[in-house]
Order: C-alpha cells, then sequence, then structure tokens
C-alpha cells in the first residue's frame, strides 16, 4: 500500500476544500437541482469547511445579483426549509464568472478569479468542473480547462481536478466513442465524472446493501428462483419545454440507454471484491451489460415496441397528443414509449427475461424495478377454490416512494383454506425517520470525495451504447424501404401504454406489473 | 363495527394522494393509532349520484371485511369537469388500533367521464388485486369496458340484472373472475343437490336426470329471474345437457349428454319479495331405479331424496341479505369454477324462453 494511513480510514464524510465551477450556471439544472443539493449538504454539514461555488455563463451578472437569484430556487427546490443564517452564510461562498465557453480568455480569466478566491482562503482547494451545459460545449470547454492550465495530472498535482458531465453521453455508439475521446484529451479517465443521477437515489444504491447484505436473497438471486424481472420508468408528464430535445433523441437514448441499463446491470452484477473500489462495481457492470444478448436485426421487431402518446385523459386532465406538442416535427417518429425484452446470457441469469419499459404521458409518475419469482407448485392448492397462486414479487420504488416491498401469498383469517396475495412493505420515511436525500445531494458529495463508484465509467456507455444500437438501426430505418422497420405504435395518454407492450410479454405468459 | 367515518373532503385531482395523507394525520389520536390498510383495490362503478346514500351502507360493510382503497365513480349531470372527495372508513382492531379504509369519489358530467378511467390509473395502489363492483346494472357498458382492463374481477349481483340480464354477456369476456353475489347465494342450494345426488346415487353409477323443476317466487311470476336461471344454469352445465326447445309454460326440452331427452321446468309464485328459490326437484334414475332429490324452502332448507329409502335432511339458510352474501364471500369465500358456464347456458335458457 502506498500510503500507511489509508487503511481502515474510510469514514471520511466531509470533503477536502473545493471550488466548484458549473458551467451553465444561469440554466434549469443548476437553479433546481445543484445549488439546492449544496445547500442541503451545507444544511447538513456534509460540505467542506472551506468551499467555493462559481458559477459561470454568458450572461452578465455580479455576484450579489447571482446569490439574489439563486436564493429564490432554493427557497423553491430546496427539500430543507431556508434557514437565513444559514444562507448568509452559505451564499458568502457563491461567485459569478461571466464566460464564453468558446474563448480560452474567458478561461485563463477563470484561473485568475479561483486563484484569487483561493489565496482569499488560504488552502489549496480541488477543482470540480460541472458542466451543466448543451453537450456541445462540453468537448470545447474541456479543452479550454485544459488550455488554461486548470486540469492537473491526477498522479503528480496536489491538488485533483475533474469534471462532471451530464447526459447525454453521445446519442450512439460513435457518438459517445467520439465524446470520450474528446474529453480524454483534456481529462484521464479518473478524473471524469459521468453523472446519472439514478445512481444517487437511496433505493438504487440500496440494491446492492439489500442483495449482498441479506443471506436470504442472494441465493435466490438467479435462473432457479427468478422468472422474469420488470423495470419501468413511467412519467405523467409530456415533453414540455423539451420539446426541442426529446424528439431528436426519444425516450430510449434518454432514458433506457442510462437510467434503466444502469439499474439493469446493478441487478444483475456478481458480488464485486470490494465496494471501497470504484472500479470494483464498475468492472462488474460492465460485465452484465456486455453479456445482454444483442439483439439479431430481425429481433428487434419482435423483442422491442415503440410508440407515440395521442391525446387522452392524465389524472382527469385532457392531454394533447406528442404531435399537437409545441416544437414537435410534423413528420416526427420519435418514440414517447419504449419496451425492450432482454436477456443476460450469463450462468446465472440464463433464461430469464428482462423487461424494460420507459413511457411520457402513462398514468402515473412511477418508476419501479419488480422480480418476479418462480410460482410455487399448485398442487396442494389444487380444487380449494384458490385459483392461480400469484407469484412473489420483490418490488423496489425508486420514484416517488423510494422503498421495498414483497408481496407473499397468505390465508385470509375464516374457515376455509383460500389464498390472498399481501404486501410487506418497508419505505425510507417509516423506516428510518427521514426522507431520502436528493440523488444529486449524494453525487456532489462523492464527487468532492473524488469516490466515482456512483459515476459511469466510458466503457459502460459504450456498451450500453453497442446493446440498443441495432433497435436504434432498426427503428430508423426509412419507410418503405426493403427491410421493414418495426412499426410505430400510438398510446392514449394517462394510459400504460401500447397493447403491442402487453404481447411483448405474452410469448413467455407474462404480463406487465399493474403500478 | 366501523366506528369512525371521515366526512367527504372535496379534492384537486393532482392533490388526491396528499389529502389522503392529510386525512390520515387528522385522524390519528393520542391513544389510537389509524392505520391505512388496504389489500386492494376495489372500483365501484354507480348509475348516478341518486344511488349514492345506499351505498354507504355497503362501503361500511366492505371494508370491514376487506379494507381496500375504494374507487367510487358515478356521472354526475351537475359538473363539467371530474370532481373528487375522499373520505376513510376505520374499524377497530383494538382499542388503540384501528384499520381504515381510504375512500376516493370521482364524478363527472357524462361527457367528462373518459377522464374518470385515467384518475383511477394514477391512484391505484401498487401491485396489489384489482376489483370492479358493479353496484347496480344501469351503469354505462362503455364505463365498465373502460376499467374492466384494470381490474382483475368483476363483482355484481346478477339478481338486479333480472330486467337486463343479457348485459351478462357483454360483462364475462371483460375480465377472467366475476364474482356473483347471487352465485354465492346460491351456494346452500348447490351443496345440498349434490349431497341429495350423492345419496341416490351411492354404489349405482353415474345416475340420468330425468326432469329439472326449479320453484321460485319473486315480483313476477311469468318468467323465471336471474337467480333461477342461474341455478337452472348451473345444474344444466353440470349435466353436459344442451337446450333443445322451449315448450309452453316455461318448460324447455333439453338434450342430455347421452341423448336422452331432459325436461326443465320453471314454476313461478308471486310475492312482494326479491326473487328467491322456493322449491326444486329432480328426477333420476340409477341402475334402472327411479329416485327424486326435492329441496323446499321453509325455515329450513329441507331436502328429501325418495327412492328404495326416504332420506330427509335441513340445513339453515344462510344470511340472505345482500350484505350477508358480501361478507360470507369475503369471510369464508365460494366456489366460483363453475359460474362462467352456469352463465352461459342461463343466457340460452333465457333466449329459448323469449323467443316462445
Amino acid at each position: 500500500m502506498e500510503n500507511p494511513f489509508a487503511e481502515g480510514e474510510n469514514r471520511i464524510i466531509r470533503p477536502p476544500g473545493t471550488a466548484i465551477v458549473i458551467f451553465g450556471a444561469t440554466g434549469d439544472l443548476t437553479h433546481r437541482k445543484l445549488i439546492p443539493a449544496l445547500y442541503n449538504l451545507a444544511y447538513d454539514d456534509y460540505m467542506p469547511s472551506n468551499f467555493v461555488v462559481v458559477g459561470a455563463a454568458r450572461t452578465p451578472l455580479s455576484d450579489e445579483d447571482f446569490r439574489k437569484n439563486l436564493f429564490e430556487s432554493v427557497k423553491k427546490h430546496s427539500r430543507r426549509t431556508i434557514n437565513d443564517e444559514l444562507w448568509q452564510r452559505f451564499s458568502q461562498n457563491i461567485y459569478y464568472q461571466q464566460l464564453d465557453g468558446t474563448s480560452l480568455e474567458s478561461f485563463v480569466k477563470l484561473r485568475e478569479r479561483l486563484q484569487s478566491l483561493e489565496k482569499k482562503r488560504a488552502e489549496t482547494l480541488n477543482y470540480l468542473y460541472y458542466l451543466a451545459t448543451s453537450p456541445s460545449f462540453f468537448g470545447p470547454i474541456a479543452t479550454n480547462l485544459r488550455g488554461a492550465g486548470l486540469v492537473e495530472d491526477p498522479k503528480a498535482a496536489a491538488r485533483s481536478t475533474s469534471l462532471i458531465i451530464e447526459k447525454p453521453f453521445g446519442h450512439d455508439l460513435a457518438s459517445a466513442r467520439e465524446l470520450n475521446s474528446v474529453l480524454r484529451k483534456s481529462f484521464a479517465e479518473e478524473q471524469i465524472f459521468r453523472i446519472d443521477h439514478y445512481l444517487g437515489k437511496e433505493t438504487v444504491q440500496n440494491i446492492l446493501v439489500f442483495r449482498f447484505a441479506n443471506g436470504i436473497f442472494e441465493p435466490l438471486w438467479n435462473h432457479n428462483f427468478i422468472d422474469h424481472i420488470q423495470i419501468s420508468f413511467c412519467e405523467d408528464i409530456g415533453v414540455g419545454s423539451r420539446a426541442g430535445y426529446f424528439d431528436q433523441s426519444g425516450i430510449l437514448r434518454d432514458i433506457v440507454q442510462n437510467h434503466l441499463l444502469q439499474i439493469l446491470a446493478l441487478l444483475c452484477i456478481e458480488p464485486p471484491y470490494s465496494l471501497s473500489d470504484a472500479d470494483a462495481i464498475r468492472d462488474e457492470k460492465v460485465k452484465v451489460l456486455r453479456a445482454i444478448r444483442r439483439l439479431k436485426p430481425e429481433d428487434v421487431a419482435r423483442q422491442t415496441v415503440r410508440a407515440q402518446y395521442t391525446k387522452g385523459f392524465v389524472n382527469g386532465e385532457s392531454a394533447i397528443g406528442y404531435m399537437e406538442e409545441k416544437g414537435i416535427a410534423a413528420t416526427s417518429q420519435t418514440e414517447t414509449f419504449a419496451a425492450l425484452r432482454l436477456e443476460v446470457d450469463n450462468w446465472r441469469w440464463s433464461g430469464v427475461p428482462i423487461y424494460v419499459r420507459a413511457g411520457k404521458r402513462l398514468a402515473k409518475r412511477i418508476t419501479e424495478i419488480s422480480i418476479a419469482f418462480k410460482r410455487a407448485p399448485e398442487s396442494l392448492f389444487r380444487g380449494r377454490q384458490v385459483g392461480e397462486l400469484d407469484q412473489n414479487i420483490l418490488a423496489i420504488q425508486v420514484q416517488p416512494n423510494e422503498g421495498i416491498s414483497l408481496k407473499i401469498c397468505s390465508k385470509p383469517p375464516g374457515p376455509r383454506l383460500r389464498v390472498r396475495p399481501v404486501v410487506m412493505d418497508f419505505t425510507y420515511g417509516h423506516s428510518f425517520g427521514v426522507p431520502s436525500p436528493d440523488a444529486y445531494e449524494r453525487l456532489l458529495l462523492d464527487s468532492m470525495k473524488g469516490d466515482a463508484s456512483l459515476f459511469t465509467r466510458d466503457d459502460e456507455i459504450e456498451e450500453a451504447w453497442d446493446l440498443l444500437a441495432p433497435v436504434l438501426e432498426q427503428w430508423a430505418l426509412p419507410a418503405g424501404g426493403k427491410v421493414a422497420r418495426p412499426p410505430l405504435h400510438t398510446y392514449e395518454a394517462g394510459t400504460w401504454g401500447p397493447a403491442a407492450a402487453a404481447t411483448l410479454l405474452k410469448e413467455q405468459k407474462h404480463r406487465w406489473r399493474r403500478l | 363495527m366501523v366506528d369512525t367515518q371521515y366526512s367527504y373532503t372535496p379534492t384537486a385531482l393532482g392533490k388526491i394522494s396528499d389529502t389522503l395523507t392529510s386525512i390520515f394525520a387528522e385522524l390519528q389520536g393520542e391513544d389510537a393509532v389509524y392505520n391505512r390498510s388496504a389489500n386492494c383495490n376495489l372500483i365501484i362503478l354507480v348509475s348516478g349520484p341518486q344511488r349514492l346514500p345506499a351505498l354507504e351502507q355497503l362501503i361500511d360493510a366492505l371494508s370491514l371485511a376487506h379494507p381496500s382503497r375504494f374507487f367510487v365513480a358515478f356521472p354526475d349531470p351537475s359538473t363539467s369537469t371530474v370532481q373528487a372527495s375522499i373520505s376513510a372508513r376505520c374499524h377497530g382492531l383494538s382499542k388503540t388500533e384501528h384499520v381504515c379504509s381510504e375512500v376516493i369519489r370521482l364524478s363527472a358530467a357524462p361527457a367528462a367521464f373518459a377522464g374518470i378511467p385515467s384518475v383511477i390509473r394514477a391512484h391505484m395502489l401498487t401491485g396489489m388485486p384489482t376489483e370492479i363492483f358493479l353496484y347496480d346494472p344501469d351503469v354505462d357498458i362503455a364505463l365498465i369496458r373502460a376499467v374492466a382492463p384494470l381490474a382483475d374481477s368483476i363483482f355484481l349481483d346478477s339478481q338486479s340484472f333480472s330486467t337486463n340480464f343479457q348485459k351478462l354477456a357483454e360483462l364475462l369476456p371483460l375480465t377472467r373472475t366475476v364474482v356473483d353475489f347471487s352465485w354465492v347465494g346460491l351456494g346452500v342450494w348447490r351443496e345440498e343437490l349434490k349431497l341429495g345426488v350423492n345419496r341416490c346415487a351411492a354404489g349405482l353409477g353415474r345416475p340420468q336426470v330425468r326432469s329439472i323443476e326449479i320453484g321460485f317466487e319473486g315480483p313476477s311470476a311469468a318468467q323465471p329471474g336471474a337467480l333461477a336461471l342461474l341455478f337452472a344454469g348451473w345444474v344444466v352445465n353440470r349435466l353436459g345437457a344442451a337446450v333443445l326447445e322451449c315448450g309452453i309454460d316455461n318448460c324447455i326440452r333439453l338434450c342430455g349428454a347421452d341423448g336422452s331427452v331432459i325436461e326443465l321446468k320453471f314454476v313461478g309464485s308471486r310475492s312482494d319479495q326479491t326473487e328467491r328459490l322456493s322449491r326444486v326437484r329432480l328426477t333420476l334414475e340409477a341402475a334402472g331405479k327411479e329416485f327424486t332429490v326435492e329441496m323446499l324452502r321453509a325455515k329450513l332448507l329441507e331436502t328429501t331424496v325418495s327412492g328404495k329409502d326416504v332420506h330427509r335432511a335441513t340445513r339453515p339458510f344462510e344470511d340472505e341479505s345482500f350484505e350477508g352474501r358480501v361478507r360470507r364471500h369475503f369471510f369464508i369465500g365460494e366456489s366460483l369454477a363453475n359460474y362462467s358456464g352456469a352463465v352461459r347456458v342461463a343466457l340460452k335458457i333465457r333466449e329459448s324462453l323469449q323467443s316462445h
């Protein structure tokens, strides 16, 4: 071991002194998520004792005006109520720097500003760059940071310099590789934190604890006992103000490629050799993504469903169809719903279908993982007015109410032998007495500490794109071409998606879980 | 007994979950815990607001037997958009612990009715069984069709469908399971017939039924209602017989599984009460000997099996009120195994009777 004092010292919660530079500081993400998350970290006393937050964007703003704007956002979006004294202390560490992401000169000024702030604090701060910008700026910003001397060698420097980027990480395999290649010209892979906020959710982190800290589940976690798995991401909202972006990407790229495949990977990984080494978990996730059987072009129509919502009702309110949304191309073939049947082709998971679905304008907002166990033999209950025994379902709800439930069969009280499903529930609020922190809080804290366990590595991104490549190719086939393009189905807004999604499961006598 | 009934609180559609939470926060007392306890989603479809007062009794009875998240949906011409109001029903498990069902009332003018299924979908308890309760037979079939895909089973009382029995035929394909409280109420008659036939056929092989007579009493003596039809449907279906032709006086000729002719006759008598069976008589033949199994409604259900010997048996009727049958289904359960077949044949019998 290089550092003889490191062993056993893994209790550090408060990160070292850090300067966080947020590019795209006037944007929605900064106001709704990043600053409220940092404020909540300060509230819980997790922020470094010495930190600065520098907001950088094109708009000219004074430090004071920037703070005022942020105060309004934090009031609106923080999960904690505003404590005036804390806000005063917290906000005194926030600064604003006007910056053009494509101009090296701007970055030189940024360096001078950081150096001056650091000097005032008389402490060497780590530099953490958060790119809350359009992906088109990722390359130029990374290059200019390097050009301005704001990136240091991770092995040799006294301070760490890291880059956080938000999805999308490319729009297909080639562009993801290109992006990775551009970023690595300026930063080493270990300095790049690709954020997938789903990995910051408590229930998603709990997947590993649940699997590996409970003696009763891991022995069942394989094809001998698990019948199938469903991962559902359902939103009741439409595309809203993201129409322009969404119509270019679709839900497969926007949600499945990142959030849902990450969840799938965590569900299916082999035990990593350590939970302290970020790469130990990420290596295992890559193995899972690599083991998912690639679809042949002819499988795509059979194993995937895509659809667009039409007008309908969502929670009693009328909702317009996708094609009527502002900013959607009249000829749009973009899917707002995607469902896939996948299979992890390895020893543990052979023959277990994994159904993944994601959609907008569905009946309600819910993200859930459900693990359906194989049915018990029914012979004992035949002729006893029991009907078909329900499957035991282990459901992990990721949002809105993070928690875990287990559906079991039970005999209702009374003189007859009958069977009814009942649910054992665990919710974070009820069990731990506190609501779960926002995912960004955990991810920002980890990134300040330099822990990349909950961030996505370049090879994970590339494997995920590689997996979806045949689907994207088939879905993008021209209409009326030699090879038939899989149909774009429709579904009424406020329902659970197109009928074809149910058909996807029928072949194996499965049904989507009613959410 | 339901001991706490929280009055209906109007709420915006987007606030249904929050309002439920706040109701339960208000209910909590220093000395008692009120648990939200629902083991299913129960969607009650009602034909109009005029039925709501009577429905409250049913909700009380159901919440005792079957704690649920209730959705009560009905058309209300006085409102143009979907309206929601929320209530809770609790009963004590002990002095300190109460179990509560949640009630979400949803109403809309018929023109806005299409929005109601979406509210139900948005608030269903995840992964729990979902059931539809057809409170009255006049519920718009379009609404039933819109909601049916959400449910595993439909509860109804075919007795209330006596004037619209054909509607049952439309409902059957919509769901995997129909729980008919008339069927539940007939359980004691089916059980006694089974035991009676056991007695006369003991050691003689499968008996051949020669005639079936079903007596009923109710507001109309002219034609059998749902109960008599359902029972006849069950008997004929179990015999594997087919309806041949209708004769006069509610008499039907059946073709038995062995090709023999079986006579089915309904005998009605008028009474002011709701329809009920008064008598069932089967004539059978086994090993060349003739038997009769006769069941009569008296204070008790009296069964006489006559052949070489005469056997008599009595059995008390169970609570035949609607609430009683509901309780019986949820507390004790009832076989639903042959229900669909019975309804299909009952519909054929009715068609045959009407065509005459």
